[in-house]
């Protein structure tokens, strides 16, 4: 069995620089839902062997994770596929990194459930709420409920 | 407070639980409401030990570290293990009887049907309930002329499906429609509560629709293993009109009950009482515990209901299933007006299918259970029933009260999404969010008559 | 789109009985009237172009979770057997016009109308609001009181108190029906009454964030032309508590284009009951597109309709004629005129247009947004779509001069107005500044953030972002019209063609619209966005107006086409929504608005259904 290109722990790790969102939220160790791996399928559907590879080669090789995603968002080429990874976890949408404002598709219903922007605004996707009755005439739990950071 | 990612509320109940279950043999004595040690039977080797013991809480072992998987298995354990304590043979005082076992005389009258239904704790004007161990009364709504069908210990089944417009207490969403056997007959439905979930209605007056405008919080009290203490259970029983030959088969948990249909305008539908014997098909039990304050969601199947999508149906026949007409179009209810006391034609019996095939390790666990009841007696009813699935929360709130402790999070995260039981969601199987069944995500949406969260049951809102 | 003959494969048999009401569309007032008709023993057809409801809405939530454009068509599939106009249909740089890719023919338009509906059982209202207002009692008499647009040849009083002999009134059997959330106490304004000791038949809905930051604005301390600017709750058909066997709202934030937990009342729960009365049949999938009239063009005799098997295929399969004593067109306000003068072989003006007035007038609200950021969070996003909104300017001596407007407070953000919360993640991942907020880096440069900068400026954005939309009074102009295109669909039916434009009186209102909003958001100390002038000046509903730049949107309110008048010279129907031509045939619906008033038309398309139904069981006789 060969090694893929980016292994799941490595976009993940990767994914929680880039978002600031905790790798614990990003895949829970408990995880009824999988949606890394949904990600991590269509990134490497629209995404060449190579440049993932690069990409993890690139992220493993600097220490510190900030650092990281930050010579990775300047790459001409690796830059358009992490920015690409930031909308599909903040939007549950998938954009090509050659056409970065225009999305391709929804990922699934449970990407879109899963999208993560909302949970930045201390909210929920419009169309799914898990709130009750009156919740909107008071304010919404902190933000640290929502969102871990990622460190 | 950091969102639950963890789930530290289940490493918790693993102290006494574990022990508890794990050494099999003698328990010591529990608190399932009565003085009398709960009876086990040593199992023959390798099957399940079946025990009238209600699990306080999920039991989770302290090695190896939990998986998906590993806790999907030991919510399932915990389902059959309640699933047999609750259908032990009962005492006249409502306690599981020491010295039978579940199926030993091939049936048995069981210990949550001595609980107290919704018809008895939801009175007109708002009356409190008899208290708990009174013997069953008629229902008040019960007319002069169906009195003289009821005997003391009979049941009296009235809600027919999820249709408001056939009920008058039904809160089933969307109106999907009645459950209708392949003999033409209307599936009944029965919820009840156990003791603990009584009190807290009673003590709160929760029975009463004026008395709910004051309430704003509304929280069931918790399994707790450390405290040997069961929590909320709420139960919900689908029931089938039995043919002769379907009484004589053995294969169905069986009692003698009343069947009641309001009379209604719209639609057109006469009162209407019989007496018949019911089969049990379908079975919803539900448990509020510190390790799964968003409860624990168990659902069980007569296995004739239906066959799964995509495999082959290989029995010779099926509760709501048509072997002749496979060409159907699947879990459709015929159209409406629909009448309970009408014996609908072939045309319009819908044509049930299991859209989500019972996981691998579940049907394990079930063949190992059965085994298990069919070795107390091989004509026992009790091993013609299976499991579906548990669902729980993998992220479970903090505490009891979910509401104030995971605001941010109040489903808990569960696993598997989606869950739906042929005979009790028969309309809504499917795998979209907010939509398909999903216990906890619908039941989130469970308020009191004044709109206040109701800790995850809808029973609340039939408040007179 | 390809002109094409009616292709019957095998004609269908036509219903072997005759009815005694024969309705066309299965929306909100054929459901109410079928339901009505149906409790009263009658025999009712009704004749519906889309599908039936479906078992549960689970492929309707499966399909809008997954369309990257959340327009009010989003869940619902198109149907080339039953089609209509999308929003994604209004293309921007004159696409609007395009005939061969839009469904309405607009190709002459001088404006875009910019309003959607559906064709499927239950109707439009799948998508709607919610929100449930009653028509002020000025409403009704706009030419009488201020010498502009016309009148209703009914009052207020007609439907707002008990018509005699009756303990309930027209708007409280709607409500009722709606199960509409709202207190009479917050209601009564503007001269609105309610019938001696009514209570609306639920309580009203919680105010969110930023319905109580901008009521803290206005009330008692804003007045706008000497009137108050004053916040009031919205009524709306959402139930804040169990009711009618649906759950109460869980603030999914979703009312339009779906409820997914049917909290918000739509025409599928009254068209149920009409099944369950026994008394009503429905032909699905049945395109209505001539209505038959005896041999001296006196009564309608038949609707005749085209069916069709597939909803997403082009899928003709046959014809049919629903015949009965009475007939009803309940098809909405441009599949309405469309029918009628589409009925073109006996009548060359079409049926029921002896006074030319079938097709014109057409209206909406056309709507204006302002949005910004308050100073603080208000937490947008959450809860129902809208709960609140400045109604104290509906009415007053102003409409000699300009349109009246209400303001609805948008609870979601810059969603519309903007297309967030993509555009304002995108500004932030890709350093762009469409949103108009990304001028935080050097020299006002928009800013590229990543990890926790992003989460930090984002939560900072979104939970500050609010809406306002100015719905306007559109005046009834003869000129504003639905015609019958030489396009066809794939049925062969013509398309309906579209002129339409904004009278200035219209457009005064905009201005004022612009000038409270600015005055309210200069009181409240927010931040105002908008559009650059580029980008609006491509937009479908750009117009300039006295040297300013405006922009409408459409409020999904179709009415007018089919007005209900004092005279059968100047008016399709009589105040019993009888047509003047054709004494056993009905036209209901938002079409008969003679003018489109202040408030939302749902609740007063329904308070006419009702009456309807009544006129038509007084004329079927017990």
């Amino acid at each position: 069995m060969s090694t893929p290109p980016l292994p799941l722990p490595v976009f993940v790790a990767l994914s929680a620089a880039l978002t600031g969102v905790n790798a614990a939220q990003l895949n829970p160790p408990i995880d009824p839902i999988g949606i890394a791996n949904q990600y991590l399928a269509t990134l490497t559907a629209n995404v060449s062997a190579a440049t993932l590879s690069n990409l993890a080669q690139t992220f493993q090789s600097i220490s510190n994770p900030n650092q990281a995603a930050t010579v990775i968002l300047a790459d001409p080429v690796l830059g358009p596929v992490a920015r690409s990874i930031m909308k599909v976890w903040l939007l549950g949408s998938w954009y090509n990194p050659a056409t970065p404002t225009q999305a391709v598709n929804v990922v699934s219903a449970q990407a879109y459930k899963e999208s993560l922007v909302w949970k930045i605004m201390q909210s929920h996707p419009m169309g799914y709420s898990m709130f009750t009755f009156g919740y909107w005439a008071e304010p919404p739990p902190p933000l640290n409920q929502f969102i871990q950071p990622a460190s | 407070m950091k969102p639950s990612l963890s789930h530290p509320a289940l490493l918790s109940a693993l102290g006494v639980g574990a022990v508890l279950l794990i050494s099999g043999a003698c328990s010591s004595a529990s608190k399932t409401g009565g003085t009398s040690s709960p009876s086990t039977a040593p199992a023959p080797s390798g099957l399940p030990t079946l025990s009238s013991a209600l699990p306080f809480d999920v039991t989770v072992p302290s090695t190896p570290p939990p998986t998906l998987a590993s806790l999907q298995h030991d919510f399932d354990l915990m389902s059959w293990q309640t699933f047999v304590a609750m259908n032990w043979p009962v005492l006249p005082n409502g306690q599981p009887n020491p010295s039978q076992q579940p199926g030993q005389h091939g049936d048995n009258a069981t210990v949550w049907e001595t609980w107290k239904d919704a018809s008895e704790i939801f009175l007109p004007n708002g009356a409190p309930p008899a208290p708990w161990g009174s013997p069953i009364a008629p229902p008040s709504f019960l007319p002069a002329a169906c009195r003289g069908l009821f005997k003391p210990g009979m049941r009296v089944l009235s809600q027919v499906g999820k249709t408001p417009n056939v009920l008058t207490e039904s809160i089933q969403p969307f109106n999907t429609g009645p459950l209708i056997d392949q003999n033409g007959r209307y599936a009944r439905f029965d919820i009840l509560v156990n003791q603990s979930m009584f009190e807290t209605i009673v003590s709160n007056q929760l029975y009463n629709k004026q008395a709910q405008q004051g309430i704003k919080s509304v929280v069931f009290d918790c399994g707790d293993a450390t405290k040997q203490q069961v929590g909320a259970i709420m139960v919900k029983s689908a029931w089938k009109i039995l043919s002769p030959a379907e009484k004589q088969s053995g294969r169905f948990h069986t009692l003698e009950a009343l069947i009641y249909t309001p009379p209604s305008t719209t639609p057109p539908i006469k009162e209407n009482c019989e007496r018949a014997t019911v089969g049990l098909v379908g079975f919803h039990i539900v448990h509020k515990t510190l390790g799964a304050p968003q409860w624990v969601w168990s659902t069980f199947e007569q296995v004739d209901n239906c066959p799964t999508e995509g495999v082959p149906p290989s029995k010779a026949s099926y509760n709501f299933y048509n072997k002749n007409t496979p060409a159907a179009p699947i879990n459709t209810p015929p159209p409406r007006p629909w009448d309970p006391n009408t014996t609908e034609p072939p045309a319009r019996r819908p044509q049930i299918v299991r859209i989500a095939a019972i996981d691998t390790a579940t049907q394990q666990l079930n063949a190992s259970w059965q085994a298990a009841l069919r070795a107390v007696n091989p004509r026992s009813v009790w091993q013609y029933y299976e499991l579906v699935s548990t669902q729980w929360p993998t992220a479970p709130a903090p505490a009891c009260d979910v509401a104030t402790s995971a605001p941010a999070n109040m489903s808990g995260t569960p696993a598997p999404q989606f869950l739906a039981n042929t005979c009790l969601e028969s309309y809504i199987q499917g795998k979209v969010p907010n939509t398909s069944s999903s216990c906890i995500e619908c039941h989130l949406n469970a308020t009191t008559t004044s709109a206040a969260f109701s800790d995850f049951t809808y029973l609340l809102q039939r408040a007179q | 789109m390809p002109t094409s003959a009616v292709p019957p494969a095998s004609p269908v048999s036509p219903p072997a009985r005759v009815y005694d009401v024969v309705i066309v569309g299965a929306g909100l007032a054929g459901s109410i009237i079928a339901y009505q008709l149906g409790l009263a023993g009658k025999k009712v057809l009704i004749v519906e172009s889309g599908v039936a409801v479906p078992t549960s809405r689970e492929a309707y939530m499966e399909r809008f979770y997954t369309q990257l454009a959340k327009t009010p068509e989003s869940p619902y599939p198109n149907n080339p057997n039953a089609p209509r106009a999308t929003v994604l249909q209004l293309g921007g740089d004159g696409a609007w016009k395009n005939a061969s890719q839009t469904y309405l023919d607009q190709s002459d338009s001088t404006l875009p109308f910019s309003s959607t509906y559906e064709r499927r059982a239950g109707g439009t209202m799948w998508h709607w609001l919610g929100s449930s207002f009653r028509f002020l009692p000025n409403d009704f008499k706009v030419y009488s009181t201020y010498k502009q647009e016309c009148d209703w040849p009914i009052s207020y009083e007609d439907l707002g108190l008990p018509p005699p002999g009756r303990s309930s009134a027209y708007y409280d059997l709607a409500e009722r029906e709606i199960g509409v959330s709202a207190n009479t106490a917050d209601q009564a304004y503007l001269g609105i009454q309610f019938t001696p000791g009514y209570e609306y038949p639920n309580p009203e809905i919680p105010l969110t964030l930023t319905d109580q930051f901008f009521e803290a604005v206005c009330n008692g301390k804003q007045t706008f032309e000497d009137l108050p600017v004053t916040v009031y709750p919205t009524p709306a058909g959402r139930n804040s508590r169990p009711y009618d066997g649906r759950r109460v709202c869980a603030g999914n934030t979703n009312c339009i284009p779906i409820c997914p937990i049917q909290a918000k009342y739509d025409p599928t729960v009254t068209l149920n009951k009409a099944l369950d009365t026994g008394n009503v049949d429905v032909i699905y999938q049945a395109v209505a597109d001539k209505v038959l009239l005896d041999a001296n063009n006196q009564n309608v005799v038949g609707i005749h309709y085209i069916t069709y098997t597939m909803e997403e295929k082009r899928s003709a399969s046959g014809t049919g004629v629903a015949v009965g004593k009475i007939y009803v067109i309940a098809a909405h306000a441009i599949e309405t005129p469309k029918l009628l003068l589409n009925s073109k072989e006996q009548l060359p003006a079409g049926v029921a247009n002896v006074s030319g007035q079938v097709g014109r007038n057409l209206m909406d609200h056309p709507l204006y947004l302002r949005w910004g950021l308050t100073p603080q969070p208000t937490w947008p996003y959450r809860g129902p779509l809208a709960t609140a909104g400045i109604e104290s300017l509906r009415d007053g001596s102003f409409r000699s001069d300009r349109a009246a407007f209400r303001v609805e407070f948008g609870n979601e953000g810059w969603n519309f107005a903007a297309f967030d919360p993509e555009t304002t993640v995108l500004d932030y991942i890709e350093g762009t500044n469409n949103s108009g907020t990304n001028t935080g880096g050097p020299n006002g440069q928009p800013q590229r953030l990543f990890g926790a900068a992003l989460i930090s400026r984002l939560n900072q954005v979104f939970t500050c972002q609010f809406r306002f939309g100015f719905l306007v009074e559109q005046s009834p102009e003869d000129s504003n019209t639905v015609t019958l295109s030489d396009l066809t669909d794939d049925l062969g039916i013509p398309r309906p063609k579209i002129n339409y434009n904004l009278s200035d009186y219209t457009k005064n209102g905009f201005v004022a619209a612009q000038a409270l909003a600015d005055q309210v958001f200069a009181a409240a100390r927010v931040t105002s966005f908008s559009k650059p002038l580029a980008a609006m000046q491509q937009d479908p509903g750009y117009f300039q107006y006295q040297g300013q730049n405006f922009e409408y949107h459409g409020s999904g309110h179709i009415v007018g086409t089919c007005r209900m008048g004092f005279t059968k010279e100047d008016s399709v129907v009589d105040r019993n929504q009888r047509s003047w031509d054709h004494p056993n045939l009905y036209i209901t619906g938002s079409t008969i608005f003679p003018t489109v008033a202040t408030g939302n038309p749902s609740l007063t398309l329904a308070a006419l259904a009702f009456w309807a139904a009544d006129n038509i069981k007084q004329q079927l006789g017990s």
